[in-house]
């Protein structure tokens, strides 16, 4: 009997092809946008407003990720942006893999911005780099203000958090100063906009936000 | 949830490591897994008893290593156990502090092998 010492991440396959996505979105000077949140914070509803406010200035598209249904990109469709469902099954995350088999042939290539809504599901996606360049999580006021404290990784990954359905915050007694603290306390450099998607409130500073990141992605990439 | 396919991944790693080191078998495979990493002991157990079937390590024992959260703290300039309830804080100093130094782990460790 001998021992092999090896010292390997599990996940580094995953972490090579994140690389290699991310080389492809430099080229096509690409913005990718990973939305993470649990089921029903509001990611689709958050992706069909926005989706449809930069469709008539920039070329932007969606990859979906589900366990089951087309529902969410059936919705998301409406908005006359190109969208691309990835049917994950059994996996509660998208990975590197998925995402570059469901870019296979997709003619809406190249795009301005593509948004990834990952599966709904805290824990798992937070782990797996997509070659994103923004990671976004979204907790509801409905959710409970501890949401990050349960779930550290994917708000200390993440470089925006949204805090979503702001306008039905009172209703739900939202504490709106313990959301804060419980997202700056596992990640303080984090960017946090409230949002409310029917009444618009909060949504221009979103989209703001986007549209500085694609002007600073194109910037840092323009020949010298 | 994803620990079918982690352990589906770890036994892809197994079997190239084993498949260049000429083993015969795996006997024991230690893994180190953070608490962040999202990964549920049981459930990683149960599909590793689901997925070694039919491979060089069909016989292999898993052993977990647990690793706890530690950050590292710019006040103290050092590592540091978090305060208790999930926010990346110190807990010595009570500074933020949100960079993780253990806790992420999912490491393929060590085999024990016969060639």
């Amino acid at each position: 009997m001998r021992v092999i010492e090896i010292q390997q991440n599990v996940l580094r396959k995953n972490d090579a092809l994140a690389r290699t996505l991310r080389e492809r979105f430099a080229a096509s000077q690409t913005l990718v946008v990973n939305l993470l949140s649990s089921p029903g914070s509001g990611k689709t509803t958050l992706l069909e407003a926005t989706l449809g406010h930069f469709a008539r200035r920039y070329r932007v598209g969606a990859l979906v990720g589900d366990q089951a249904t087309r529902n969410d990109a059936e919705r998301l469709e409406r908005s006359g942006a190109p969208v691309r469902q990835i049917t994950t099954a059994a996996e509660c995350r998208l990975d590197a893999d998925m995402i570059g088999k469901a870019l296979a042939g997709w003619e809406a290539l190249p795009l301005d911005i593509l948004f990834i809504e990952n599966v709904g599901n805290l824990i798992c996606p937070a782990e797996y780099d997509l070659g994103e360049d923004l990671r976004v999580a979204l907790t509801a006021v409905t959710e409970g203000e501890d949401k990050p404290l349960k779930y550290p990784l994917a708000f200390n990954t993440s470089q925006v958090a949204l805090i979503t359905k702001t306008d039905i915050a009172e209703a739900v007694g939202f504490d709106r100063e313990a959301s804060h603290r419980a997202i700056r306390g596992v990640q303080p450099a984090v960017r946090i906009i409230e949002v409310a998607c029917r009444t618009g409130a909060g949504m221009d500073e979103w989209y703001g936000v986007l549209e500085e990141r694609l002007a600073a992605k194109r910037a840092a990439l323009a020949p010298v | 949830m994803h620990e079918l396919s982690v352990a589906m991944s770890l036994l892809d790693e197994i079997g190239e490591v084993a498949a260049r080191e000429r083993a015969a078998s795996v006997v024991t495979v230690r893994l180190r897994v953070g608490r962040l990493s999202g990964i549920a002991r049981d459930a990683l157990a149960f599909a590793w008893d689901l997925a070694r079937v039919d491979t060089v390590a069909s016989n292999a024992e898993l052993h977990i290593e647990d690793i706890e959260v530690a950050v590292f703290c710019s006040r103290c300039e050092q590592e540091r156990a978090p305060v208790e309830g999930g926010a990346l804080i110190c807990s010595v100093c009570g500074a933020s502090a949100p960079s993780i130094v253990h806790g992420r782990e999912l490491e393929l460790v060590a085999l024990e092998v016969v060639s």
